[in-house]
């Protein structure tokens, strides 16, 4: 049935318009992309599990030495004193250890809530995309909301639509008044955070403390109090000179400019908006340190998903209202995201709306105007054999529609 | 996919029982500690003439006993282990980023919000609504949350098997309504309210309604109101008897579906909300494309953080299509203003550039590629596909 041409007719007759694949099939992936909703408490339980380690290590010193204790000749006294310091010692790391199991079980709690979640939810998945996603979208919108500060907003939503298990309201306390201090030209309850969590955040080798070291300095430098100025620096900054020498020595240098130089890169430093890159860099560490994708979910789904949707007839006056992109703020947000490609045809019917297929053909009216078998017959039923085209208004005879075959 | 879950899951839960398991036997193993030390510590200072070092060696035999430090460490070991397994699960069942195939865009903040704030109001979170438009500072919120309140109104008096608001609407929008199609609504409404006095007022109040509503659609709805004049006889045995489909419940959610379907349609409103449908194209889309950019690491020829049009086709699905779409089978290129689709006279459909090349001049024939049927130039036809509005 298919000949070549100048060898430039490809074979598409197989798998043609009718059968490409069925989406439910594709559906099944769609819980493979929950990674962030599991990450966050999975590798907080990793972390205490870790620190639950360490802790009871200590108890095998405390023990350990419990037995050399054995072989000294101490005198009584002495002996009830050492006693007594050991017993000390095993009840602070008995503190810990109750600290440890609180958390350790609040996020084992939380991993089994949300897999039990997922496995109850992928029966909905299956069935549409959109109810499923009409769920996910709540907590997906949470986190949005929690990461742009919104977090009244998004406390609501998550109790309005009982998400309380799954979403990761407890990382975000305290960070909006961290948020709001930082912008409000105030380091200290940044700083105070940091030396809270000062171990992890070496480890994942952040700069924020740093920065915000620099960032008092520099305050300090610009109300010209240079011997405070200068103090400081030796205290909190000296110690980052053996990874950070270069922005270290250009901020010591400000010393030398004051803050109404015009002289770059030192009248940056002095700038207002270094406030709000602060700011934006607490966010990004706060983030990273609990394993939060650096993106909102929200995002990575509206790029996915606009650019699957984004094709040029979105973009015509009068497409459909139904399409995303024809509203001018989905169009904003689709700016620079690449089209769809189609390589196979799929038409929808303008009076029925249906995707056209093998048992509801497209039909062609002699103007040329394509509709489905099935609005043609509606059509024609309701005007004896008439068939009339809605848009242009023509009519035909329903024997002068023709079929179209689309492969 | 959801067996992977479903193992993960079963991991998840072996997690939670061992972990309360160590960490009561670790708090107990360090109370025995405690306990035993702080009593040789007393007997060292109470029984003055007992040796201390034999109270030690007491103590040690104890210790010794109990075994208390190999429990600890299996007990950790153990947590660790399933902890592992929990992990290993895990990375069978999902991606490991999800962030791979983004490109580096910022949304627009404000456009953003309007949408997140558009979106609530769509889907009746109004008092959410209201906060995330105090919390973000979105300007002219009102023109946002307005269309959207009085339609919320009506579908919850609906919800409450309460037909009258919706009735009034469509009363006062049959026009409107007629223009676009939609006249049957009105008569849908009536309908339901129909057999809803017949469930609560029996069928002489039904039947006084008939009377007085039915009378406007007897062209239109004729078959549909007999239908309903004759299950006034089945009252007795609604669920036996052959209108038992005109009792179900779910008559009123399909009714509460249509109603805002329809409202949002009259409002030039998309039904579904536009951020929804967004988010669920990329729920269908993001593991194909995470599939993409694992493949197309590899090669760097091409790229999808740069690229104008996505390198493969993605099905998202019927309800994802919004335009009809024609790839011409010969070029595979999508047909457009320029290039617009012809319909060969066998029935065939192909560009116009595919047919210009084939066919060497307007009056010579050539063979369609599909079919040994042979067709001019002349004899083709340019199709058109409308529009959904």
């Amino acid at each position: 049935m298919c000949s070549d041409i100048d060898g430039t007719v490809e074979r598409g007759g197989d798998e043609g318009m009718w059968t490409v694949g069925n989406p439910r099939e594709e559906n099944r992936g769609a819980l493979t992309i929950e990674t962030p909703l599991l990450k966050v408490p999975f590798e907080a339980l990793r972390r205490t599990t870790k620190d639950r380690k360490y802790v009871v290590d200590e108890v095998h010193v405390v023990v350990g030495e419990l037995q050399k204790h054995a072989s000294t000749g101490l005198s009584r006294e002495q002996q009830a004193a050492t006693l007594e310091s050991l017993v000390n010692r095993l009840q602070g790391l008995k503190r810990k250890l109750a600290e440890l199991s609180t958390n350790e079980q609040a996020d084992a709690q939380r991993c089994k809530a949300r897999l039990e979640h997922l496995s109850e939810a992928s029966a909905v998945g299956r069935q549409s995309p959109v109810e499923w996603s009409r769920h996910r979208l709540d907590r997906i919108l949470v986190d949005h909301l929690l990461r742009s500060g919104q977090q009244d907003s998004a406390l609501q939503l998550s109790e309005e639509a009982g998400l309380e298990e799954l979403v990761d309201t407890h990382i975000f306390t305290g960070a909006r008044s961290i948020v709001e201090a930082l912008l409000q030209h105030d380091c200290r309850p940044a700083l105070l955070w940091t030396a809270e969590n000062k171990a992890r955040l070496r480890k994942i080798k952040s700069k924020l403390e740093f920065k915000l070291h620099i960032q008092e300095f520099i305050e300090l430098v610009r109300q010209e109090r240079m011997s405070d100025a200068i103090r400081y620096a030796r205290e909190h900054l000296a110690p980052w000179a053996s990874s950070h020498l270069a922005e270290l020595q250009r901020a010591l240098a400000a010393l030398a400019f004051k803050a109404h130089t015009s002289c770059e890169p030192y009248s940056q430093l002095f700038q207002h908006s270094q406030w709000e890159a602060l700011a934006d860099l607490f966010c990004k560490e706060l983030f990273r340190l609990n394993c939060l994708t650096p993106e909102s979910v929200l995002a990575v789904h509206l790029q996915a998903g606009l650019s699957a949707l984004k094709m040029p007839q979105s973009y015509t006056d009068n497409s459909s209202k139904e399409d995303p992109l024809h509203l001018q703020a989905f169009r904003t947000l689709a700016e620079g995201l690449p089209f769809a490609k189609h390589v196979h045809s799929k038409l929808v019917c303008a009076i029925t709306r249906e995707v056209m297929d093998e048992h509801n053909p497209p039909m062609v009216m002699p103007n040329g105007m394509l509709y489905s078998e099935k609005a043609a017959k509606q059509i024609c039923g309701c005007n004896g054999g008439q068939f009339v085209c809605p848009i242009s208004g023509a009519v035909c005879n329903e024997k002068d529609l023709r079929r179209a075959y689309i492969s | 996919m959801a067996e992977n879950v479903q193992a993960a899951l079963k991991e998840a839960e072996r997690v939670v029982k061992k972990q309360k398991t160590c960490a009561s036997k670790t708090i107990d193993a360090v109370d025995t500690l405690i306990r035993e030390i702080a009593a040789a510590r007393k007997r060292i200072l109470a029984e003055q003439n007992t040796d201390a070092g034999s109270v030690l060696q007491e103590l040690h035999k104890k210790l010794d006993r109990l075994d208390l430090t190999s429990q600890l460490a299996k007990e950790t070991k153990d947590l660790h282990s399933a902890v592992n397994k929990l992990s290993k699960a895990l990375d069978k069942a999902f991606v490991p980023d999800i962030c791979k195939a983004s490109r580096e865009v910022q949304f627009d903040k404000g456009t953003l919000n309007q949408v997140i704030a558009q979106h609530f109001y769509q889907t009746g979170r109004f008092a959410v609504g209201d906060t995330f438009v105090r919390e973000a500072q979105i300007p002219d919120s009102h023109a946002l949350k307005e269309p959207f309140s009085a339609m919320h109104e009506i579908l919850k008096e609906i919800r409450q098997h309460n037909l009258a608001p919706a009735l009034a609407w469509a009363a006062e929008h049959c026009e409107e309504l007629a223009a676009t199609g939609a006249a049957a609504f009105e008569f849908k409404l009536h309908r339901l309210q129909f057999l809803n006095t017949l469930q609560q007022h029996g069928p002489g109040a039904a039947l006084q309604y008939a009377r007085m509503h039915f009378d406007a659609f007897k062209d239109s709805q004729m078959a549909e109101i007999q239908r309903l004049m004759g299950c006034l006889c089945y009252i007795k045995r609604p669920t036996s008897s052959p209108y038992a489909d005109l009792m179900a419940p779910s008559q009123w959610e399909e009714v509460a579906r249509e109603f805002a379907r329809q409202c949002c349609g009259l409002m030039g409103q998309a039904y579904e909300s536009p951020l929804l449908v967004s988010v669920a194209a990329g729920t269908v889309a993001l593991p194909t494309l995470l599939k993409l950019a694992t493949v197309m690491a590899g090669q760097g020829n091409q790229d999808l953080k740069t690229c104008e049009q996505l390198p493969v086709e993605l099905e998202l699905g019927n309800e994802f299509v919004f335009h009809s779409i024609f790839a011409c089978p010969v070029s595979r290129d999508q047909s457009s203003p320029a290039n617009p689709p012809m319909l060969l006279p066998c029935g065939h459909v192909l560009c116009e550039q595919s047919i210009l090349k084939i066919a060497k001049s307007p009056t010579r024939s050539f063979k369609c590629p599909y079919c040994p049927v042979e067709a001019t130039r002349s004899a083709c036809r340019q199709i058109i596909f409308p529009d959904l509005q």
